[in-house]
C-alpha cells in the first residue's frame, strides 16, 4: 500500500513552491502602503526576475545536472506528478519565457501606467500553473493546473484597467475560455467513464484498448475528441481560434508575448502528454483530426495575418498558423509506424516550441519598445524607417522576421526543418506540401514590416528609449536566433534527451 | 604554401566577401569612398583568390578536390562538405568574376544608403559561393535560401521604381520553389538512411552514390515525386517556361549591379542544381519525364525570343532573352549526353559573361539618360564610339557569332540535341506518326538563335545606328576607364572562350564524363554496373533482387 502522502514528494516540486512562495511574497509586498509605485514596482520585478531563475537553478541544486541529462522518470503523489527529462524541458521553456516577459515588461507597464507588483505575481502564478501542467500525469492535476494557469492569464490579459480594448480582450479570453474548458472537463469525465481512471499511463497501456473494444467505445472517442477540442481552444488552433486576435490586441503586450509563448507551449505539453502517454492506441485516428485542425490552422492563420494593419493582430495570426506547423509534429506521432518516427515528431514540437518562444518573444520585444508616450506603436506603419532611426532594432526585427518564416541561418529554420521532416518521415507528405508553401505564404506578410523597416522613409525622427532589461532580452533572443541557427546541435540534443523518457513509446 | 592553399582555398574564397561584410559593419556609413573601395579591394581580392584554383584543379583526376569536410550537427547527420569539381569550378569563378566587376560598376550608380548596399553585395556574394561549393545538402540549403534575403534588400532598396513589387515576387516565387525542393531533400533523406541502413547523412555523393543507380521500383516510383520537387525548385530559379514571369520583374527593377549577378549567378544556380543533382541522383525520372523537360526548354527558347523582339523597353528585352539563353542551357543539358552537357554548362558561363555584360550596357547609359526606352535613342555610335564597340562585341557574343564564346556553346548544345535518343522522342500518332526528337529539338534551337540574331542586331540598330536626332543624346559623354575596365575583362574572355576553349572543355570533361555514364547506367541493359561500389551497400542493396526496374 502507498500511503496517501508521501513526504519526500515535496522535494520534487521544490522549483514550483521557489516560485509560489515568491509570488505570495511579491502579492504581499506589494499592498504595503509607504512605499511609492514608481521605487518599488521595479524592485519587484526585479525579485520576480530572479526567483524566475532561482527556480531554475533550484533543478540544478535538486537534482544534479545529471538530471537534465539522463531519461530518469520519477513518480511523485501517487501518479499525479511526474518528473521527467521531459517536463524538466518544458519547466525550463516557460522559465526563461517568464524571465523574458518580466525583462521586457517594467518599462512598458511605466508608460501604460499600470506598473505594480501583481502583475509580476499574476505572471509567475501562470508559471506554477504551466510547470505543474508539463508534469501532470493524471486528468485531474491537468485540469487544475490548466485552470491556474488561464486564471491568472484573464487577469493580465485584462490588466490595463482604463484600456477598453484590453477589458474588451479579458472578456473575451475568459468567456472562451470558461467554454473551452468545459468542454475539455467534459470530454475528461467521458473518458475517465469509459475507462475508470484518470492516470495517463494507465490509459495509455490497457484502458484506451479495453474501452475501444467496449460498448461503450463511441463514447470513449467523443471523450478523446472533446479532449482536443479543449485544448484545440487553448494553442488557438482553427476554428477554435476566435478568442485569439481580440486578446491578444488587446491585453499589456509583453502579456502577449507570454500568452503566444508560453501559454501556447504549456498547452502543446499537455496535448503531447495526453495524446503520446493516453490515447496513442488511437493515434491514427486522432492525427486525421489533428491534421484538420493543422491545415485548417495554417492556411487561415497565415492568409488572415495578410490582411492586418495591426502588428499584434497580425503576430496573433502567425502564431494561429504557428500552432498548426507544431500540430505536424504531434500528427508525426499519432501515425508513426516506427518509435523512430513518433521520437522525430515529439522532437520537432519540443525544439519549435522552444524556438518559438525566443522568437517571439523577441518579435513582441520590438513591439513593446515602440510604444512610447503618445504613441501605440503597434501598426505595421510604425516601422517605417526604423533601420534609419534604430539600425539595431531594425536588424533584430529583420532576424526575427526571418526566423518565423523559417529562412536558414536563423533557428527558426530549423524547427521547420525538424516539423517537415517529421510528417515526410511519417508518409504524410502532402501535408508536408500544405505546409512548405503555408510557409511561402507568411513570408509575404513578415516581408511587409522589413519593407517598412528597411524601404520606406521614416515618420518623424523620434528614438527608441529601451531599458536595460529589454535590451538584455532582446539581445538574448537575438543571440539565440542566431546561435542556434547556425550551430543547433546543443538544442537538438536537449530536446532529443528529453523525449526519451516519455517511457509508453516502446509498447 | 600551395598545399595550405589547397586545403583552405574553398573557405577562404567563400568567407572573405562575409569577413568584409562584418567589417565593414565598423566603418561610418558617412565615409562613403572608404567604404566603395573596401568593397573593392575585397571583390578583387576574393576574385584573384579563387583564379589559383583554375590551374591547381587537376582536370585528369576529375571528382571532387579541395575538399574541406567536419563535423556539424551530428544528430542529424549534416556535415560542414564542401569540395568542387571541374562544373562548380567554372561557376565559381564566374561568381567571384562577375561579383568584382559588379562591384566595379556601382560606384557612380549607387549614392544612397552606400554601406548597406555593398554589405548586401558581400553577403549575397558568400551565398552564391557557398551554393557551388557545398556537397551537403543542408548546407547547400542554407546558402540557397539564406541568398535570397540580400538579393531581396538589394532590389527592394535600390531598385527601380516597382521595386517593391518585383522584390517580394522574386523573394515568394524562389522560396516557393525552395521550400518545394526542401521536401524532395528530405524525403531523399530518409529514403537513403532507410535502404542503406546507416545513420543519417546530407551527404551529397553518398546519395549520388547509392540513390542513382539504384533501381527498386519503390524508389523508382518515389523518385518521380522527387524529381518533381526538385523541379519546381531549379525551373523557378533557371527561370524555365512557365516559372519564369518573376523574371523581367526582378531584372528590370533591381539596380544594374543586382541584374548583373542576377542573370550572371543566380539563374545559374538553377542550372547548376539540374546537373549536379537532378540528373546524377534522379537519372531515371530525368528520364521519364524527359520529353516533357525538353519541350519547356524549347519553348522557352522560342517563347523567350520572341517576346523579347517586341520589348520597348531596353532591359526588358535583354531580361527576356535571358529566358531564351537559358532555354538554350537547358536543352543542353536535357540531352543528357556529352555533348550536350558540355554545351550547356559552357553556355552558362557564356550566358554569365555576355548577359552580364549587357545589363552593364544598359546600366551605363541609364546612368546617362535615366530612361531605358529603346525609342529615346538612335544614332549613339557617333558619340560613343568606345560603347558602341563594346556592345557590338558583346552583342556578337550573345548571338553566338564565330570566334565568340556564344557559338562554342550553341554549337555543341546543337550537336548534343542532335543525338538526343530516339526512345527520349514523342511519337504523335494522330498526325501520322511524326516523331518529335532530337532533331526537331535541334531546329527549334537554331530557330531560337535565328530569332537571337534578329532582336539583338535590331536592338543594336535601333540604339546605335541611324541619326542622332535625339537632343539629349547630343550631349553623352563615351566610357571613362572605370567603365570601360568593368567592360574589358568580360570582352577578353568571350575572345578566350570563343577561339580557345580547350581548357574549359577539359575541366569539365571529367565531371560530365560521368554524369552521362550515370544517366547511361541506368539505362536497360546495363543495370549490373550499376550497383553501389562498396560490398557492404551492396548487399543491403542486393536484397531488392537484382534489377527490378526492367
Amino acid at each position: 500500500m502507498t500511503s496517501l502522502f508521501n513526504p519526500n514528494d515535496v522535494r520534487l516540486i521544490t522549483p514550483e513552491l521557489v516560485l509560489t512562495i515568491s509570488a505570495f511574497l511579491i502579492l504581499g509586498l506589494s499592498v504595503l502602503p509607504d512605499l511609492g509605485r514608481k521605487t518599488w514596482a521595479p524592485v519587484l520585478a526585479g525579485l520576480a526576475c530572479v526567483s524566475t531563475l532561482a527556480s531554475l537553478l533550484s533543478f540544478v541544486w535538486m537534482f544534479g545536472l545529471e538530471a537534465l541529462r539522463t531519461p530518469d522518470m520519477t513518480i511523485g503523489f501517487n501518479g499525479m506528478f511526474i518528473l521527467d527529462a521531459f517536463s524538466i524541458f518544458f519547466k525550463v521553456v516557460f522559465l526563461l519565457a517568464a524571465m523574458l516577459t518580466i525583462l521586457v515588461s517594467a518599462r512598458y507597464l511605466e508608460v501604460e501606467r499600470a506598473h505594480t507588483g501583481e502583475y509580476y505575481a499574476l505572471i509567475l502564478f501562470a508559471v506554477v500553473g504551466m510547470m505543474f501542467l508539463a508534469s501532470a500525469g493524471d486528468f485531474i492535476t491537468i485540469f487544475v493546473s490548466l485552470e491556474t494557469m488561464a486564471l491568472s492569464f484573464y487577469i493580465l490579459v485584462g490588466f490595463l484597467k482604463t484600456n477598453r480594448k484590453s477589458n474588451e480582450a479579458a472578456l473575451k479570453y475568459f468567456l472562451l475560455g470558461s467554454f473551452s474548458t468545459g468542454i475539455f472537463l467534459y470530454g475528461i469525465s467521458l473518458v475517465y467513464g469509459t475507462t475508470q481512471t484518470t492516470v495517463l499511463g494507465l490509459i495509455g497501456i490497457s484502458r484506451a484498448k479495453m474501452a475501444l473494444q467496449s460498448p461503450a467505445a463511441p463514447i470513449f472517442v467523443l471523450g478523446v475528441i472533446l479532449v482536443t477540442v479543449g485544448l484545440a481552444f487553448k494553442i488557438a488552433a482553427v476554428p477554435f481560434h476566435m478568442w485569439a486576435p481580440d486578446a491578444y490586441e488587446g491585453a499589456p503586450t509583453p502579456v502577449t508575448a507570454f500568452l503566444s509563448t508560453g501559454s501556447k507551449a504549456a498547452a502543446f505539453v499537455v496535448l503531447a502528454r495526453i495524446f503520446s502517454m493516453g490515447f496513442l492506441p488511437l493515434g491514427q485516428r486522432w492525427a486525421t483530426l489533428l491534421a484538420i485542425l493543422a491545415v485548417a490552422s495554417m492556411t487561415l492563420g497565415n492568409v488572415a495575418a495578410i490582411l492586418q494593419e495591426n502588428i499584434k493582430r497580425m503576430l496573433a495570426y502567425s502564431s494561429i498558423a504557428h500552432a498548426g506547423y507544431v500540430l505536424m509534429g504531434m500528427i508525426a506521432v499519432g501515425l508513426g509506424d516506427t518509435v523512430e518516427t513518433r521520437e522525430y515528431g515529439l522532437k520537432a514540437v519540443l525544439l519549435y516550441l522552444l524556438v518559438y518562444t525566443f522568437v517571439n518573444i523577441g518579435a513582441f520585444a520590438l513591439v513593446i519598445i515602440l510604444r512610447r508616450e503618445q504613441v501605440a506603436g503597434d501598426r505595421v506603419a510604425d516601422f517605417a524607417g526604423l533601420s534609419r532611426r534604430a539600425p539595431w532594432a531594425a536588424f533584430a526585427m529583420l532576424v526575427f522576421m526571418l526566423s518565423l518564416a523559417g529562412i536558414p541561418a536563423t533557428a527558426g529554420f530549423i524547427g521547420k526543418w525538424f516539423l517537415f521532416g517529421a510528417v515526410v518521415k511519417a508518409h504524410y507528405a502532402w501535408l508536408a506540401v500544405v505546409a512548405v508553401i503555408n510557409s511561402a505564404i507568411s513570408l509575404y506578410y513578415y516581408a511587409r514590416v522589413v519593407v517598412n523597416m528597411y524601404m520606406k522613409a521614416p515618420e518623424g525622427a523620434a528614438r527608441l528609449a529601451p531599458s536595460w532589461g529589454q535590451r538584455v532580452a532582446i539581445g538574448a533572443c537575438i543571440a539565440f536566433t542566431l546561435v542556434f541557427g547556425l550551430y543547433p546541435q546543443p538544442i537538438i540534443a536537449f530536446a532529443e534527451r528529453s523525449i526519451l523518457a516519455l517511457a509508453p513509446w516502446a509498447s | 604554401m600551395s598545399q595550405w592553399y589547397a586545403d583552405h582555398a574553398l573557405n577562404l574564397v567563400t568567407y572573405l566577401p562575409l569577413a568584409g561584410a562584418l567589417a565593414l559593419l565598423l566603418v561610418d556609413k558617412t565615409k562613403k569612398n572608404l567604404i566603395m573601395h573596401a568593397a573593392t579591394w575585397i571583390a578583387l581580392a576574393d576574385f584573384l583568390l579563387s583564379v589559383p584554383l583554375f590551374f591547381m584543379y587537376d582536370a585528369d583526376l576529375g571528382g571532387f578536390q579541395f575538399q574541406n569536410k567536419a563535423s556539424w550537427i551530428p544528430s542529424i547527420g549534416v556535415q560542414y562538405y564542401v569540395g568542387i569539381d571541374g562544373i562548380s569550378l567554372l561557376l565559381l569563378l564566374l561568381t567571384t568574376f562577375l561579383g568584382f566587376i559588379s562591384i566595379l560598376s556601382s560606384w557612380t550608380a549607387i549614392t544612397e544608403r552606400v554601406k548597406e548596399y555593398y554589405i548586401f553585395m558581400l553577403l549575397l556574394q558568400t551565398g552564391m559561393l557557398g551554393v557551388f561549393v557545398s556537397l551537403d545538402f543542408f548546407l547547400f540549403y542554407i546558402f540557397w535560401e539564406a541568398m535570397l534575403v540580400p538579393m531581396y534588400f538589394l532590389i527592394g532598396i535600390w531598385g527601380g521604381p516597382r521595386k517593391l513589387y518585383a522584390a517580394i515576387k522574386f523573394f515568394l516565387y524562389t522560396l516557393l520553389g525552395s521550400v518545394l525542393m526542401l521536401l524532395g531533400i528530405l524525403a531523399a533523406y530518409f529514403y537513403y538512411a532507410r535502404v542503406t541502413g546507416s545513420p543519417y547523412t546530407f551527404d551529397i555523393t553518398e546519395f549520388i552514390r547509392v540513390l542513382g543507380p539504384l533501381t527498386r521500383p519503390e524508389w523508382l516510383e518515389m523518385q518521380k515525386w522527387v524529381f518533381l520537387a526538385f523541379f519546381i525548385g531549379f525551373a523557378i530559379k533557371v527561370p524555365m517556361f512557365p516559372f519564369h514571369t518573376w523574371l523581367p520583374d526582378a531584372h528590370v527593377e533591381a539596380p544594374t549591379a543586382g541584374s548583373v549577378i542576377l542573370a550572371g549567378v543566380l539563374l545559374k544556380m538553377g542550372t547548376y542544381g539540374f546537373v549536379r543533382f537532378s540528373l546524377p541522383m534522379l537519372p531515371n525520372a530525368t528520364k521519364y519525364y524527359l520529353p516533357w523537360l525538353l519541350a519547356l526548354s524549347v519553348i522557352g527558347i522560342v517563347y523567350g525570343a520572341l517576346v523579347a523582339m517586341v520589348q520597348k523597353d531596353w532591359k526588358k528585352l535583354v531580361a527576356y532573352s535571358s529566358v531564351s539563353h537559358l532555354g538554350f542551357c537547358m536543352l543542353g543539358v536535357f540531352a543528357l549526353n556529352q555533348p550536350g552537357l558540355n554545351g550547356g554548362i559552357l553556355q552558362m558561363i557564356n550566358h554569365g559573361l555576355s548577359t552580364g555584360a549587357l545589363f552593364l550596357i544598359v546600366g551605363l547609359i541609364y546612368e546617362r539618360r535615366h530612361t531605358r526606352m529603346i525609342a529615346e535613342y538612335g544614332g549613339l555610335s557617333k558619340q560613343m564610339p568606345v560603347y558602341a564597340t563594346l556592345f557590338m562585341i558583346i552583342t556578337m557574343s550573345s548571338i553566338g557569332l564565330p570566334t565568340l564564346n556564344g557559338f562554342i556553346g550553341e554549337f555543341t548544345i546543337l550537336v548534343g540535341a542532335f543525338r538526343i535518343p530516339r526512345e527520349y522522342g514523342i511519337t504523335l500518332s494522330w498526325l501520322g506518326g511524326v516523331h518529335i526528337g532530337g532533331m526537331f529539338w535541334a531546329v527549334c534551337g537554331a530557330l531560337g538563335i535565328v530569332l537571337g540574331a534578329a532582336y539583338m542586331l535590331w536592338l543594336y540598330q535601333r540604339t546605335m545606328f541611324g541619326k542622332l536626332d535625339n537632343p539629349e543624346n547630343a550631349k553623352l559623354s563615351d566610357l571613362d576607364l572605370r567603365e570601360i575596365m568593368t567592360l574589358a575583362p568580360i570582352v577578353i574572355c568571350c575572345f578566350w572562350i570563343g577561339l580557345y576553349p580547350k581548357p574549359f572543355f577539359r575541366i569539365l570533361e571529367k565531371p560530365v564524363a560521368e554524369i552521362a555514364q550515370r544517366l547511361q547506367a541506368g539505362e536497360p541493359g546495363s543495370q549490373s554496373a550499376a550497383l553501389p561500389a562498396t560490398p557492404e551497400d551492396s548487399t543491403t542493396i542486393a536484397e531488392s533482387g537484382g534489377a527490378p526496374g526492367r
